[in-house]
């Protein structure tokens, strides 16, 4: 099955004209799927880091959101242990106008503001919440051990 | 007592052979009956998938009443009803799309483009999955495999037929096309070199496919952005869904029949600016060919106007090509307001004898907004940027604004649906509960005893307290059976509303 001119354009203008501190490259053998990594954004705990995802664009996409998965352990309270991502864009508010560029946007924007309110991972969420300056503490910590 | 837990009345040992005995006549009656809504329903499928063959001779203004095929999936409008809406120029026709464009093309570039152009997206047929049914090597079939597989089949047959009617359709085309081309023959449906030029000449992108189409697209009523047809007709509906709890504290599985009420389906947000029922108006342009207007082959400038352009300011040095896009540019602005009501034919056709005279480019958009209704909507037609025309957002309820849940109507029917299958569920859950309730009681006092004697014992209980707790078990079940019932009889209710 041909791929849509849509994924074709979004590829080529990712290649083009990349988002600073985000890079995303398709697979050679499946063009729907893409190798991400996002930087820790400066002032976030998750500074100096380099984070793996992947990202695969489903057969409804553009009408589906893209399905992104970090690779990469983090310690933030909308991740979770298997790296999915509690993202409202991702799921009820994802809309066909966006694009696989603003969501890495979003999510790199995720890092910098992390929701303890609307948790995925229980426990951080909590320890962000009883105990922020520790919570901070242990993602750097996390950031220099894995994401590096 | 006839609907007691499932599980028991459907036990051959059971209490309840009267009920066993009376199920299967209105089982065949049922089947009847059903039988004949499977037949209306493969013939609606049916009818859908002629409904999404595009055919050159169906045309609306230079395109057509079915979509190119971007998506493969997802194409499960209501294909009446847009048919329709294209015809009376409500929703912009099934656009063939450009996969590139460049604006510094020469006018035989874009044609040659626009020339090799398809009616379809290449079909391929390994999309046809082949998966085997689990019950495959199974001596005896389920009734259920048996209809999984006629199903299958069916679809099969569909798409098979589809491609093939397309298939059919595109060397049609493309044979009435070398024809006309070659001069020995003309085909009133096939466009005129100036048709396709005047349409794809300032092709814009759509913002969801980034495909290229003529920049009549169909606009969002609230933020006045393009989006294809094609693109339209993909926005539905999410499945039901229980609420998203903002905040509050989380359902627990208690209250599973409240959850059942409590779904929810949502109109489609706007894809741009995220407002709430989306929908689009479309202003066509001032084309009329095809179906409701003259052949497309018969479509030409009308340079005549272009002298009488008071912008266009006569000099003699001006170039025909000036000319040309001068009367391309006329013949873009939108004829009438988006309020959705085309003007009446005749009108049109003498607007356009007259524009052959001395009328103004002023006159003819006054005219313009004589037969609209609405006309404060017409007032900035000169603007020759066609997508940007309307200013301001219009409410879902405006006239001529087509939402999503118009040409997908079926969402009342799949909330109801899975809310009476949720509830159901949950009813079974619950009598299953309480007859496992019996079965903990019983068991503890007889434990040597079967099932079978048990439900005897159960009608001639002498124990007060066990008979007590017994009846209130009972009262529960006829509750859960009197609430199926509701949901079914509503169910049917709306059925038979939306029929009509």
């Amino acid at each position: 099955m041909s791929l849509p001119k849509r994924i074709i354009r979004e590829t080529e203008r990712l290649v083009s004209d990349p988002v600073p501190g985000i890079t995303a490259v398709p697979h050679e053998d499946n063009l729907r799927y893409f190798n991400v990594t996002i930087d820790g954004p400066s002032g976030s705990p998750y500074e100096g880091g380099k984070f793996k995802l992947e990202l695969f664009l489903p057969d409804d996409y553009p009408m589906l959101a893209p399905k992104v998965r970090f690779l990469t352990k983090i310690y933030h309270p909308n991740i979770d242990r298997l790296g999915r991502i509690c993202l409202d864009v991702l799921k009820a508010n994802w809309s066909p106008a966006l694009q696989v560029r603003t969501i890495l946007l979003s999510i790199q924007a995720l890092l910098s503001s992390p929701n303890p309110d609307d948790p995925l991972a229980n426990e951080v969420a909590e320890e962000w919440k009883s105990n922020e300056q520790n919570a901070i503490k242990t993602a750097r910590e996390w950031t220099e051990r894995f994401a590096q | 007592m006839g609907n007691t837990p499932a599980k028991e009345t459907r036990s051959p040992s059971g209490s309840f052979s009267k009920d066993n005995v009376a199920s299967p006549k209105s089982l065949v009656g049922l089947s009847k009956r059903k039988k004949e809504r499977d037949r209306e329903k493969r013939r609606q499928k049916e009818q859908h998938m002629l409904d999404l063959i595009v055919r050159y001779q169906e045309n609306v203004d230079g395109d057509y009443l079915a979509p190119y095929g971007n998506y493969k999936d997802g194409l499960n409008y209501k294909t009446d009803v847009v048919r329709e809406l294209i015809i009376e120029r409500k929703l912009a026709p099934f656009y063939t799309p450009l996969e590139d464009f460049d604006e510094n093309w020469t006018d035989s570039e874009l044609l040659s483009r626009l020339k090799r152009l398809k009616l379809h997206a290449p079909t391929s047929e390994s999309f046809l999955d082949e998966d085997e049914d689990p019950d495959d090597h199974k001596i005896h079939q389920s009734a259920s495999s048996m209809r999984r597989k006629e199903h299958k089949a069916f679809k099969r047959h569909l798409s098979e037929m589809s491609i093939k009617f397309q298939r059919d359709a595109e060397s049609r085309f493309t044979r009435d096309k070398s024809v006309s081309e070659s001069g020995i023959k003309s085909y009133p449906n096939i466009p005129s070199d100036d048709l396709l030029l005047t349409l794809y000449r300032n092709a814009v992108e759509c913002p969801i496919c980034f495909l290229y189409y003529p920049p009549n697209l169909n606009l969002s009523r609230c933020c006045v952005q393009p989006i294809c047809t094609e693109c339209f007709v993909q926005l539905k509906r999410l499945d039901p869904h229980p609420p998203h709890d903002e905040g509050a504290a989380p359902n627990t599985s208690s209250d599973s029949e409240k959850i059942a009420e409590e779904l929810i389906s949502e109109p489609v947000n706007c894809p741009f600016c995220a407002m709430s029922d989306f929908g689009v108006t479309y202003s066509p342009p001032n084309l009329w060919t095809g179906i409701g207007g003259r052949p497309p082959r018969d479509f030409n400038f009308i340079p005549h106007v272009i002298h009488e352009d008071p912008e266009t300011n006569q000099g003699p040095s001006r170039s025909r090509e000036y000319q040309r896009k001068a009367s391309l540019s006329y013949a873009m602005t939108k004829s009438h307001s988006a309020s959705g009501t085309p003007p009446k034919k005749s009108t049109i056709f003498s607007e356009y004898r007259t524009n052959q005279g001395q009328k103004s480019f002023e006159d003819s958009v006054s005219i313009n907004s004589k037969n609209s209704d609405n006309s404060s909507q017409t007032k900035n037609v000169e603007g020759f940027d066609p997508a940007r025309r309307r200013r301001g957002s219009l409410p879902a309820t405006a006239p001529g604004v087509i939402t999503v849940d118009l040409i997908h109507p079926d969402w009342e029917q799949k909330l109801l649906n899975a809310k009476s299958k949720l509830a159901r569920r949950s009813a079974a859950a619950t009598a299953l509960h309480a007859s496992s309730l019996i079965y903990d009681r019983d068991e503890s006092q007889h434990t040597y005893t079967s099932r079978l004697e048990r439900s005897y014992r159960r009608s001639d209980s002498s124990n007060g307290n066990d008979h007590n707790s017994h009846t209130s078990i009972e009262e529960r079940m006829i509750e859960e059976a009197l609430k199926l019932s509701l949901l079914d009889e509503e169910e049917r209710k709306l059925k038979e509303r939306l029929k009509r």
